[in-house]
């Protein structure tokens, strides 16, 4: 948790514009998007390919340098070596030292982190319980692991130091439906932890399932943002619910039905599909 | 402004721990110890030696272990060039950004880890070395090492000040500089210089030149070795003769002898232990004999005697050895390491290499002569473009010259092939400086090459 309840991440206005060998503009990958995270969120941050999420994240965390805009992870810059204490991440590409071990890469972080080594070892033995690999695959080198066990090792290492900030891209990529299942089960684990974490993620199932708030971008800008269930609620719709009542009665029941006394009556919205609402957002943003 | 902290140990521990492992657990290390093998192990056999035990030794020692230096310098700046740079090409290298280890503490984690494989490396080789030798049946007898004795710094004056009468009587009146201090002091200054250089100065016929050699407080040094070195002025027809004398200062002389064109400019004279039983200097005399149309005798002042006497043994001398040359791997991975952090891997490799060639180069080079006229002229005058890049070129020549010095000066390699003694302090004072100074200098531009370098 944040000791001083300030944000965990704010970025304000970034741009990002990648140039050529001889520095003129190629590409705006990002566009003035603005983001933050409270202590405790899960946030999601949605966009289809090249919108600029892998962009964003490397610009939170200090990896690329922002054309425009500010950012502050925990108050300080990203390259701050004690807000990077207060950090894990996997990135979306995690290769790893194919001559490592898991418990070699592991220990190899646990040192860069400057972690004591009876936490070292206690920590390395229950993240490699915890990612399923605490058996003799613990003791092989990375390099002959598949993809989705090679991801493995990446998301123990991004929980390595006990981060207050977790940045996940693309956690679940390569994993089976069980591993992706222990995936958002450990994020809904670190929500309730009080820890905030930053989710960039194609599987819009999985998104809905553990993140609190969402940002949408598209073409390099933030299109939609907020809490998952307001941006999916439909106002102009409202939804009456009666046990039993027949579709004959529902004009009679708009009279009277302040004055019926049903006692199981409820009205709500109906609420979209995450995935309807990411693709009329989206195709909004393409017109 | 805040003063940088000072780099954590575990942090630097984990990058060298990784430093060690890669070279270990990839094919380069297997390749590189074939190469080394074989320039260890089967080179020798393939050398034909001059039959002497001092060209053997040589053999073993100077063009050996020159080659397996050079593989492991290649080797070590490739390395380090690939060290950063690989990670950050192939992604590896976002995970380490993130986390709370300073840039510093990451070139600094890599550099002592390939600087640990060196020096293992290199202990392996030289032992290797050793052991050819005595395979080869030469024992501590035949790898006796010896160290030249400095000249007295109070008899170089007074050489000078003699130098100085001789050069004034062989002028004509009018043109000597009787009355005139100031040209007078010119004068002694200019011969201070050629006396002190690497000029070969005229010993006309008549004349004398005279060395002082303190010897070591303590017992009795051993069986000791006087070499006189010499050039004839006017080539073989003119002829040289003249008398050496070894002699204790205003004492008994020690060893007499005559030289002559038949010696072809060398000569040799051993001096068995106990000569200088209670002596606390020894004075060589050489006498220019020819007559006054004679020739002149061409002398080098600080090359042309020489008295050695025994300093320990060969495996102290290869340590010695190997401190200077670990020095200079030390030098050439944080090199290496640097360009990496700044660039991929193939402008890295090149970078450093293009370097070390300017190193070479700039070590031979007039650029870095103290005459900057002298080189103007030699080089087709002082205007143009050049005339504009010179001085810039001599600026670069001589701080590359400078970053070397200390390891230059050890002349580790020459001298253990020669069985001269590598001077421990010069050794020391190259790990030191090329070994630890230079290259945490370099450290800290890495770190922030580092520290600027994105990762798309």
């Amino acid at each position: 948790m944040n000791e001083n309840n300030e944000p965990a991440f704010e970025a304000t206005g970034l741009r990002k514009v990648f140039r050529d060998f001889w520095g003129r503009p190629r590409t705006v990958a990002v566009d003035g998007v603005s983001l933050r995270a409270a202590p405790g969120e899960v946030v999601g941050l949605l966009g289809p390919n090249g919108s600029g999420k892998s962009t964003t994240i490397k610009m939170l965390l200090g990896l690329l340098r922002p054309s425009a805009g500010s950012v502050r992870l925990f108050g300080r810059d990203p390259r701050d070596p004690d807000a990077r204490a207060r950090v894990g991440y996997l990135p979306e590409l995690s290769n790893l030292h194919k001559f490592l071990t898991p418990r070699e890469t592991l220990a190899y972080y646990a040192g860069l982190f400057d972690l004591p080594a009876a936490t070292r070892r206690k920590r390395i033995a229950a993240l490699l319980e915890r990612v399923g690999l605490s058996g003799p695959g613990a003791d092989r080198p990375v390099g002959e692991f598949s993809k989705g066990m090679a991801r493995r090792v990446g998301l123990a290492q991004a929980l390595l130091n006990d981060p207050a900030l977790v940045v996940l891209d693309e956690p679940t990529s390569g994993l089976d439906p069980i591993g992706r299942r222990e995936v958002k089960d450990l994020i809904l684990d670190l929500g309730r932890m009080g820890k905030t974490v930053l989710l960039s993620s194609h599987l819009l199932a999985e998104v809905s399932d553990v993140c609190t708030r969402v940002a949408i971008l598209a073409g390099g800008r933030v299109r939609a943002e907020g809490r998952l269930a307001d941006l999916l609620e439909e106002r102009d719709r409202i939804r009456f619910t009666a046990a039993g009542l027949p579709d004959a009665a529902v004009p009679r029941v708009k009279e009277s039905i302040a004055a019926a006394g049903a006692a199981s009556v409820s009205v709500d919205h109906p609420a979209a599909t995450l995935e309807d609402y990411f693709l009329d957002v989206v195709g909004g943003a393409a017109k | 402004m805040r003063l940088p902290r000072p780099p954590r140990l575990r942090p630097v521990l984990a990058g060298a721990a990784l430093g060690l492992r890669a070279p270990l657990r990839s094919r380069f290390v297997f390749a590189l110890l074939a190469l080394l093998g074989a320039a260890v192990l089967l080179l020798p056999v393939q050398l034909k030696g001059d039959g002497t035990t001092a060209g053997t030794l040589r053999m073993l020692l100077a063009w050996t272990l020159g080659a397996a230096v050079a593989l492991l310098s290649v080797s070590t700046l490739w390395a380090g060039c690939a060290a950063v740079s690989g990670d950050v090409e192939g992604k590896r290298h976002a995970g380490a950004a993130v986390s709370s280890a300073r840039p510093f503490e990451l070139w600094l984690g890599r550099w002592l880890g390939l600087v640990a494989l060196d020096a293992a490396v290199l202990a392996v080789v030289l032992l290797a070395v050793f052991v050819q030798v005595r395979a080869r049946g030469l024992g501590p007898a035949d790898t006796a090492v010896r160290t030249y004795l400095p000249l007295d710094p109070a008899s170089f004056e007074t050489e000078v000040d003699r130098v100085l009468e001789n050069a004034i009587a062989r002028m004509p009146p009018d043109k000597r500089p009787d009355g005139d201090p100031a040209r007078r002091a010119a004068m002694r200054e200019s011969v201070r210089e050629d006396l002190g250089g690497d000029a070969f100065l005229p010993l006309e016929p008549g004349e004398g030149r005279h060395w002082v050699f303190r010897l070591p407080a303590g017992p009795d040094p051993g069986p000791a070795t006087f070499e006189f070195s010499f050039m004839s002025s006017y080539g073989e027809s003119q002829g040289v003769r003249g008398s050496l004398t070894l002699r204790r200062p205003a004492g008994a002389t020690l060893a007499e002898r005559e030289v002559t064109t038949d010696d072809s400019g060398y000569v040799r004279i051993p001096l068995p232990a106990g000569t200088f039983a209670g002596a606390d200097a020894v004075e060589a005399v050489f006498e220019n004999r020819e007559g006054a149309d004679g020739a002149a005798v061409l002398l080098r002042h600080d090359r042309a005697a020489r008295l050695s006497v025994p300093a320990g043994g060969l495996p102290r001398n290869l340590a010695k050895t190997g401190l200077a040359v670990l020095a200079l791997l030390s030098l050439l991975a944080a090199l290496g390491l640097t360009c990496g952090c700044a660039f991929s891997f193939p402008v890295a490799a090149f970078a450093a290499s293009a370097v070390c060639a300017m190193v070479v180069v700039s070590g031979g080079s007039a650029f870095s002569s103290d005459d900057p006229a002298s080189h103007d002229r030699s080089h087709g005058g002082s205007g143009g473009v050049s005339a504009a890049i010179r001085p810039f070129a001599r600026r670069v020549a001589r701080a590359l010259d400078a970053a070397t010095a200390p390891y230059d000066r050890a002349e580790a390699i020459d001298r253990l092939g020669d069985g001269v003694a590598v001077s421990g302090p010069a050794a020391w004072r190259a790990l030191a400086l090329d070994g630890v100074a230079l290259p945490l200098l370099l450290g800290l531009l890495g770190a922030a090459a580092l520290r600027r370098r994105e990762l798309p």
